[in-house]
C-alpha cells in the first residue's frame, strides 16, 4: 500500500526535522566540549603567562637592586676617598705653612745659632765619634761656625768628647730645600747624620700626626682599640 | 519546529539552545498569531503613538526583517518590551511580548547583550512579577529567562531561585513535554560556570533530574536532557567531587547503560563518566569500580559505534578504571577490610590477578584471615557481605586447593552449605559456586 505523495512528503519532513534535531544535539555538545577546552587552555595559557611575567620582574628586580647596590658602595667608597683627600690636603697645608714660616729662619740670628748649636750637640752625641764632619748650607756657614765653637764648649764637658774635633766641610754646600740646620759626618764617611730642618719636621710630622688629626677632626669613629 | 526553514549555506554554530517540544509549540504559535487589537490599545492610551509605531514596525514580519528591524535600534525596542512585559491587565500582550523577545534573543546576539541586564533590572524591580503571570505566561516567560540566562550571568538572584523552584516543580509534572521543557531551560542556563554552581547549591532542580532518570516513565529525550544538565554541571570541579553522593548517580547510570536506549543517551552516560573521571578522580574511582563501571562500559564496547566521541570516552573509561583498579586491589586494602566486618564488591574480590597472587596470604598468622572471613559467614549482617564473603572463600579454595582441608577442619564447609538456601539469590549463587569448587577435586586427589 502505497502512500499518497502529500503523505510521503509530510513523513520526509518527518524524518528530515528529526535528523536535524539529532544533529544540532549533537553539534551543541560538541560545541560545549569545545568550549570547556578552550576555558581550560586559556585558564592555561593565562597563568603560564603570569609566571612568566612573574619571573622575569623578579630577575628585573634582582638586576636593579644589584645595580642600587653598587652604585651605592661606588658612591660611598668615591666621597670617602673624596674625604680623605680633603683632609690630606688640610694637613699638607699645614705643613706647607710650616715650611713657609720656616723660610727666613737665618734671620733669627741668636736663636737659630743656639738652635744650631743644640743640633750639633745632639748629633756628636749620637755619632759618638770623636772627629765629626758638618755639612751646611752656604748662607748659614758663619753661623754654623759659631755654632760649633760653642758646641764644642759644651760637649767638652762630657768625659767622652774631651778631644773633639768638628770642622766644616766647605766643598759640599747642602741644598736650600733642606730649610736650615746640618748634616754630620763621621768615621770616614761611614756614618751621616741627617739634622737638617727638613729631615725633622718628617720626623716631627710623623709623630704630631695623630694629634694634629684629632685636633682638626675629632675621634675617629671607627677605631676600636685605643691603646 | 521554530519558523526558520532549513538552509545548508551557512553551517554556523548551532543554536544556543534548543527549547522547543509539541507542547510548547502550540503554546508559542497560539501567542504569536494572536490577534491583538493594537491599534484600539493605542487609542485607550495604553500604548503611546511611537510604541504603536514601534510594534507594527515588527507584527507579521519574517524573522530576518525582524531581526534587523530590533537591531537597527536596540535602546529603543528593549525599552518597548519591557514596557510591553509590564501590560500585565493583558496577557495577550505580555505573551506575544514573550514570544517575540525569544526569538530575538535566539537570533540576535546584539540585541541580547543589550537587552539581557535591563531585563535583569527590570526583574530586580519587580519582584513578583513572575508569580502573578498565568500557566501559558509562565511558559513563555520561561524561554525568555533561561535563554537570558545563556547569555549572561544572572544578576537578580531572587528571580533566579525562584525560577528554579518552578523548573523543579515542572520537572515533578505527569507530562513528560513539561518536565522536557523544563530540563531544556535548565540546560540553557547551565551554560554559564556562575550559574552551574548557582544551581547546585539550590539542589531541588538536581534532585529532580535524578529523580527523572531513575524513573521508568521517562521516554529518551527526557533522559537525554536531565543527563545532559548533569553533564553540564560535572564540568566543574567541586560539583563533580559531590555528584555521585545525594542520588547515587553513579548506579542510575550505570542501569541506563545496561538498557536498551538510544545512542545519544549512551553518549551522555559515557560522556558524565568520563569527566567525573578526570575532574573527580580520587571520589569517584572507588565508587565506579564498586558499581562495575568498567563491566558496563565494556559490554557497550562491544557494539558497533559509528560515534567518535563515543569511542574516545569508552578507551578513555576503560583505561582508566583499569589503572586504579590495580592500584586498589592490594593485599593491605582487602586485608581492612575483611578486618571492618563490612564487606562489599571492591575490586580485589574478583580481580583473578589479586587472587593468584594472595590467596596463600590468608593463610598467615594461623589462617587468622581465613577465621575472620568465616566470622563474617556467621553473622547475619548484611546480605552483601555474606555474598561477598562466600565468594572469596571460593576463590581461596581455587587457588589455594589444599585450602579444602582447612575450611572442613574449621567448619566453614558446613556454613556454607546451610548459605545454599538463604532467601537471598545472590547469596545462595555465591555458597553454590563455593561448594562446587569444594566438590570438584575431592574425587581428584
Amino acid at each position: 500500500m502505497s502512500l499518497s505523495d502529500e503523505q510521503v512528503q509530510a513523513e520526509m519532513r518527518k524524518m528530515i526535522s528529526f535528523i536535524k534535531q539529532e544533529a544540532l544535539e549533537k553539534a551543541k555538545e560538541i560545541h560545549t566540549l569545545s568550549e570547556e577546552d578552550f576555558q581550560v587552555e586559556k585558564a592555561k595559557i593565562v597563568r603560564e603567562e603570569c609566571e612568566t611575567i612573574d619571573r622575569n620582574y623578579e630577575g628585573k628586580l634582582k638586576r636593579v637592586s644589584m645595580a642600587q647596590k653598587i652604585a651605592k658602595s661606588n658612591v660611598m667608597n668615591r666621597s670617602r676617598l673624596d674625604l680623605l683627600n680633603s683632609r690630606q690636603e688640610v694637613i699638607d697645608g699645614i705643613f706647607s705653612k710650616v715650611e713657609k714660616k720656616l723660610e727666613g729662619i737665618e734671620q733669627k740670628k741668636d736663636a737659630y745659632v743656639k738652635f744650631l748649636c743644640d743640633l750639633i750637640v745632639q748629633s756628636m752625641e749620637m755619632l759618638s765619634e770623636p772627629v765629626g764632619i758638618i755639612y751646611a748650607r752656604q748662607r748659614d756657614l758663619d753661623l754654623v761656625s759659631l755654632a760649633i765653637s760653642k758646641a764644642i764648649e759644651s760637649l767638652k764637658e762630657q768625659e767622652t768628647f774631651k778631644s773633639v774635633e768638628i770642622d766644616i766641610d766647605h766643598d759640599e754646600y747642602l741644598d736650600d730645600s733642606c730649610l736650615g740646620g746640618i748634616k754630620v759626618v763621621g768615621l770616614g764617611g761611614k756614618i751621616k747624620i741627617d739634622n737638617t730642618m727638613k729631615a725633622r719636621l718628617e720626623l716631627i710630622k710623623k709623630e704630631a700626626l695623630p694629634q694634629i688629626r684629632h685636633m682638626l677632626f675629632g675621634a675617629n669613629p671607627n677605631r676600636k682599640h685605643l691603646n | 519546529m521554530p519558523s526558520d526553514d532549513i538552509s545548508f549555506d551557512n553551517v554556523a554554530s548551532p543554536p544556543p539552545a534548543v527549547l522547543d517540544n509539541p507542547r510548547i509549540d502550540s503554546i508559542v504559535d497560539n501567542a504569536r498569531s494572536a490577534a491583538i487589537p493594537w491599534h484600539g490599545y493605542q487609542r485607550s492610551g495604553i500604548l503611546s503613538e511611537n510604541e504603536y509605531g514601534l510594534v507594527s514596525d515588527i507584527i507579521g514580519k519574517p524573522l530576518d526583517v525582524f531581526k534587523r528591524v530590533i537591531e537597527s535600534d536596540v535602546k529603543v525596542y528593549t525599552n518597548l518590551f519591557l514596557k510591553l512585559f509590564s501590560l500585565t491587565m493583558n496577557p495577550d500582550i505580555v505573551n506575544y511580548a514573550f514570544v517575540k523577545v525569544a526569538d530575538a534573543l535566539l537570533n540576535s546576539k546584539e540585541f541580547s547583550y543589550f537587552f539581557i541586564p535591563l531585563f535583569f533590572k527590570f526583574l530586580k524591580e519587580n519582584e513578583t512579577y513572575f508569580e502573578n503571570l498565568d500557566t501559558d505566561g509562565k511558559l513563555l516567560f520561561a524561554q525568555v529567562f533561561a535563554l537570558a540566562n545563556l547569555y549572561v550571568a544572572c544578576s537578580c538572584p531572587k528571580m533566579f531561585t525562584v525560577f528554579l523552584e518552578y523548573l523543579s516543580k515542572l520537572m515533578t509534572s505527569t507530562d513528560n513535554y513539561l518536565c522536557l521543557f523544563a530540563t531544556q531551560c535548565l540546560a540553557a542556563m547551565l551554560n554559564l560556570k556562575a550559574h552551574r554552581y548557582g544551581v547546585w547549591a539550590e539542589g531541588s532542580c538536581p534532585y529532580r533530574l535524578a529523580e527523572i532518570l531513575r524513573s521508568s516513565s521517562a521516554d529518551s529525550q527526557l533522559q537525554y536532557y536531565s543527563l545532559f544538565c548533569f553533564w553540564l554541571l560535572t564540568f566543574e570541579s567541586p560539583i563533580a567531587k559531590e555528584a555521585n553522593k545525594p542520588f547515587d548517580l553513579i548506579k542510575v547510570m550505570v542501569h541506563i547503560a545496561r538498557s536498551d536506549t538510544k545512542t545519544k543517551v549512551y553518549r551522555m552516560i559515557l560522556a558524565i563518566f568520563s569527566n567525573l573521571l578526570q575532574k573527580a578522580p580520587n571520589e569517584n574511582i572507588f565508587t565506579m569500580l564498586l558499581e562495575n563501571v568498567d563491566k558496563a562500559v565494556k559490554l557497550l564496547q562491544r557494539r558497533k559505534w559509528a560515534d567518535e566521541e563515543i569511542l574516545s570516552y569508552m578507551d578513555f573509561i576503560i583505561s582508566t578504571l583499569e589503572v586504579s583498579s590495580q592500584h586498589l586491589s592490594t593485599f593491605d586494602i582487602y586485608k581492612s577490610e575483611i578486618e571492618s566486618g563490612q564487606l562489599h564488591w571492591s575490586p580485589s574480590h574478583r580481580s583473578e590477578q589479586f587472587w593468584i597472587e594472595n590467596a596463600k596470604k590468608l593463610n598467615s598468622d594461623n589462617y587468622s584471615l581465613l577465621k575472620k572471613l568465616f566470622q563474617n559467614l556467621q553473622n547475619h549482617g548484611n546480605p552483601t557481605s555474606l555474598a561477598v564473603a562466600c565468594h572469596d572463600l571460593g576463590a581461596y579454595i581455587t587457588y589455594y586447593p589444599e585450602g579444602k582441608s582447612v575450611l572442613v577442619k574449621y567448619g566453614m564447609k558446613q556454613r556454607i552449605m546451610e548459605l545454599m538456601s538463604h532467601p537471598n539469590p545472590e547469596i545462595r549463587f555465591e555458597a553454590l559456586n563455593t561448594v562446587q569448587r569444594l566438590m570438584t577435586e575431592v574425587w581428584n586427589n
